[in-house]
């Protein structure tokens, strides 16, 4: 069963390994440019010496490859290829070319084909999972050291670590549940591709929602809450509180300070600093990653759980 | 119509069935289906298409679990049964993985198998001028469903399920594929069910009938005692199925 599993699938990981080639191939063509610059354009001394600042030079990193990092975050969809092409076609590929009834019928319980298959490419999705995160850490790694993305921000963190990992489980498994429903290759694909796309993008809302991001209330004229470092992730939530902590609407501002304003913005900053108005800001620490990751990690291997229990159920009971 | 119960009791049976019925939907395909396949013989499962044969056949090899009644192959369940390599099956559309070459096909019946017999493969296939080097997409029809029979014979089962085994072939090919069937089985004790709409080919292929209609057995038994001495087995099946044939749509 095993060799049998390893002539079904061979093609499957060595496409795999493939497309991981290839992305290190890209990788490493780019980050020669990145790992010079920050080197050259003295933006590693201006980092090293004071946590503020530097915002040319990152502007600078940034603008190395323009579009790079608008892009990059749509890695976050390549596990779907898991589902795809490893799942989906596990059961459906089987009865769509009726090559079921030659696999089951053989002196080998149903049950032991499909986890033998299942340990094998699971094995895959971890290796691969895993190497991706590594992967894509490594070349990141300019970014992060300059705080132009945050290891622990929205759309990024999924990129890196043990993530990558749980979600090619689970879409794997969520393809291999599709195709014995749908019993086609091509159905059950788009099936596993409606279901993990939805499920993956209301991950990346739902996840700092169970993690709550640390509130800081800071003066008015600092550039950052004090302790939040260049690896820490801001929400962008920047609001306005009084001294009780109740947010101040631009309405009571107004009523405040409207004589202070006149487009002078240090004149109602005064203003407002005088009533004791502060800004508050989210934050997510960046130490926090590996719980992050834990987090993401367990969530998906739980649901791939359930799913390869589903699996297990249909392929022995139902289809056939 | 308890013809069946006129079928030789010696021993357990290949294949028993108790009121098995099969429904796809609301559509039962098999109902109420009861017979006795006997230790050793060849038998032809008889009857229009539709009339629930590769179901039944499914059922016997485990495909798919019946919806009533019960069945048993050789005192198992036929899921056991199979798992133990006691039943080689060949499916109507003879499916093979295309991509594989013959010898991998051999290689996975090997791994897959406790009875496994890779020289008897080989020799069969060396003796049908089949290079086991070839891959299984390009076999032609006919070398396509020697090599499915192949993977099957070579488990060394005792009972052998075969859907429309010759239908794929042209008529000289079936008669030679029938016969070598009948021979190779017979050689090793083999117990064969094959399920057949030509009544033409029975005459050489079985020494058992079964006649299904309309997902029930209406008779079941060894030849000689369903027709009576003089009469031909084609006029039998005729007979047995022409009822209220070719108006069945009028039901």
């Amino acid at each position: 069963m095993i060799w049998l599993s390893w002539r079904q699938h061979r093609n499957q990981l060595l496409a795999a390994a493939a497309v991981v080639a290839a992305l290190s191939a890209a990788y490493l063509a780019m980050r020669g440019t990145l790992v010079s610059y920050l080197r050259d354009s003295g933006l590693t001394a201006c980092l090293a010496q004071q946590n503020e600042g530097c915002g040319d030079l990152i502007g600078g990193l940034r603008s190395q490859y323009p579009a790079l990092l608008d892009v990059l975050p749509y890695l976050n969809l390549v596990p779907a290829l898991a589902g795809l092409f490893w799942g989906a076609p596990l059961i459906a590929g089987e009865v769509e070319a009726g090559t079921h009834r030659l696999a089951w019928t053989q002196g080998v319980g149903r049950q032991r084909w499909l986890w033998t298959k299942v340990a094998l490419l699971g094995a895959g999705c971890v290796a691969f999972g895993l190497a991706a995160g590594v992967l894509d850490r490594w070349f990141l790694d300019p970014y992060l050291r300059a705080g132009a993305i945050s290891p622990v921000q929205r759309n990024w963190i999924g990129l890196f670590g043990v993530a990558p990992a749980g979600y090619a489980l689970f879409a794997f498994a969520l393809g291999a549940v599709a195709g014995t429903y749908v019993r086609r290759n091509l159905p059950a694909m788009v099936a596993t591709l409606a279901v993990f796309v939805p499920v993956r993008f209301a991950w990346e809302q739902i996840r700092y929602g169970l993690t709550s991001p640390v509130r800081a209330t800071y003066p008015l004229d600092a550039a950052r809450p004090p302790g939040v470092g260049r690896q820490d992730w801001r929400l962008d939530l920047t609001g306005l509180v009084d001294r009780a902590g109740n947010a101040v609407g631009p309405q009571q501002a107004a009523q405040w300070c409207a004589g202070s304003s006149g487009g002078d913005k240090g004149g109602l900053d005064g203003c407002l600093a005088g009533h004791g108005v502060q800004r508050l800001d989210w934050y997510v620490p960046a130490d926090r990653f590996w719980h992050l990751q834990a987090l993401d990690a367990t969530v998906f291997a739980t649901l791939a759980a359930v799913l390869l229990v589903v699996l297990t159920l249909r392929v022995t009971r139902r289809v056939g | 119509m308890d013809l069946h119960k006129s079928v030789p009791r010696d021993g357990e049976p290949a294949l028993a069935t108790w009121e098995v019925g099969k429904r796809y939907g609301r559509r039962w395909v098999l109902a109420g289906a009861t017979l006795r396949v006997p230790t050793g013989g060849v038998v032809a499962l008889v009857g229009p298409n539709g009339a629930g044969k590769t179901t039944l056949l499914h059922l016997a090899v485990g495909l798919t679990a019946p919806d009533a009644g019960h069945l048993m192959v050789f005192g198992r369940s036929p899921r056991a049964a199979t798992a133990r390599g006691d039943v080689g099956f060949v499916a109507q559309d003879k499916p093979l993985y295309r991509r594989f070459r013959v010898s991998e096909l051999l290689r996975m019946g090997s791994g897959l198998n406790p009875r496994w017999d890779q020289r008897y493969a080989l020799l069969r296939l060396e003796g049908l001028g089949i290079d086991p080097g070839r891959r299984a997409g390009s076999l032609s029809g006919g070398e396509h469903a020697q090599v499915a029979l192949t993977l099957a014979l070579a488990k060394r089962p005792r009972l052998l399920l075969l859907d429309e085994p010759a239908a794929a072939l042209d008529p000289l090919a079936r008669r030679a594929f029938l016969d070598h069937v009948r021979a190779e089985t017979a050689a090793c004790g083999i117990t064969v069910l094959h399920s057949s709409h030509d009544v033409a080919e029975l005459d050489r292929a079985c020494d058992h009938l079964v006649v299904v209609r309309r997902g029930t057995v209406l008779h079941a038994g060894p030849i000689a005692e369903l027709i009576g001495a003089g009469h031909s087995l084609e006029d039998f099946v005729l007979r047995a199925l022409g009822g209220d044939h070719p108006a069945e749509a009028a039901a």
